[in-house]
């Protein structure tokens, strides 16, 4: 899968959407749309932004709302300041947090795992 | 006891598999594992209530977030208050504290399910835990309950201590320098003048001179049918 990069000189203002996997090392203020896909904050990144994808990883600083589907992960020296929604939240000792976590328990429950069904056994007539 | 033979009740219970401490995020830099007794209370008296709104008043413990949140389905919210300590401490503008917590917050009266206050009120003095136990006891919903912990004796020299939730039995208390000791031991009537309006519903006395409260605010009388 390709891999989209924003390298540390760059500044965003707007929104930000797409359809792949992202890194981020530069400047990003406003939206940003990724909502299949994994956003990365690299250590060098600063956003200032409403977040929303599959899976977000932070090792740089985020102030704004982060919704992932899937997942959010404050990683060593990654810094959030805002809320977070998403069923799972991971947050290193290192890492700097203040906000609120809404890990809905519907949305984090794993189903359980379907019953394989047994082939059918043609009786003898 | 092996981690696969441990069927404690607390754990049958709260479906919550004791971590070994030799692995997992909680046991990274940090002690032994401490009894608890105020964990498994705290989560039976939010047990009934969807999404209960938790108020963190201390560090962000990662592994804390994990567990209540697959727990309870929580809504947490982390204000780590050691962190306003540890600045005004180091400006040298503690004595601003009071002021400074009179308009730190936003949140509505009653509006809160449960408050984890851990030890912060150890490093407040007077003033500031005046503040800082009304503005508790204003946010709480009637039912809802707030945990606290006391440390009974003095401290050797100025630490922090994150509590990380190992299970519903055991903490691991991770410590880390600080600008400034433990200011206070409260005693009992202290604490109940300290949180007018709750009622201590829980109080533990540990070993290690730490005693472990959970107070509650009366809930609503039933309307009568």
């Amino acid at each position: 899968m390709s891999m989209g990069n924003i390298g540390k000189s760059v500044i965003i203002k707007g929104e930000l959407s797409g359809s792949e996997d992202l890194t981020i090392e530069g400047q990003v203020e406003g939206k940003i749309e990724l909502n299949n896909n994994i956003l990365t904050i690299g250590t060098n990144a600063k956003i200032k932004a409403q977040v929303f994808a599959k899976t977000v990883v932070v090792l740089g600083e985020v102030t704004g709302n982060i919704t992932a589907s899937e997942k959010v992960d404050i990683r060593d020296n990654g810094s959030v300041d805002g809320d977070i929604t998403s069923p799972k939240v991971a947050i290193a000792e290192g890492a700097h947090f203040r906000g609120a976590i809404d890990m809905n328990r519907g949305a984090s429950t794993p189903k359980a795992a379907e019953p394989k069904p047994t082939p059918a056994v043609a009786g003898k007539a | 006891m092996s981690e696969s033979t441990d069927r404690s009740l607390s754990s049958r219970l709260f479906g919550w598999a004791r971590r070994d401490a030799a692995g997992g995020e909680g046991a990274k830099d940090a002690g032994p594992a401490v009894g608890t007794k105020v964990i498994a209370k705290f989560l039976a008296a939010l047990a009934n209530r969807e999404s209960p709104i938790v108020l963190d008043l201390g560090p962000v413990v990662g592994s804390n977030v994990s567990f209540l949140g697959e727990q309870l389905g929580c809504r947490l919210r982390v204000e780590d208050l050691f962190a306003d300590v540890e600045r005004l401490t180091k400006a040298q503008q503690i004595d601003t504290l009071p002021e400074f917590l009179e308009g730190r917050f936003s949140y509505e009266p009653e509006s809160v399910d449960a408050v984890l206050c851990w030890d912060v009120l150890d490093y407040l003095d007077k003033p500031a835990a005046t503040v800082l136990a009304r503005k508790v006891v204003e946010w709480v919903k009637p039912g809802g309950v707030v945990l606290c912990f006391f440390n009974m004796a003095p401290s050797p020299s100025p630490l922090y201590t994150r509590y990380v939730i190992a299970d519903t039995e055991r903490l691991q208390y991770r410590t880390s320098p600080a600008a400034q000791g433990r200011k206070t031991i409260y005693q009992n009537r202290d604490i109940d003048r300290l949180f007018a309006g709750l009622a201590v519903s829980e109080s533990f006395l540990l070993q290690h001179k730490v005693r472990e409260v959970l107070l509650r605010k009366k809930a609503p009388a039933a309307p009568k049918t």
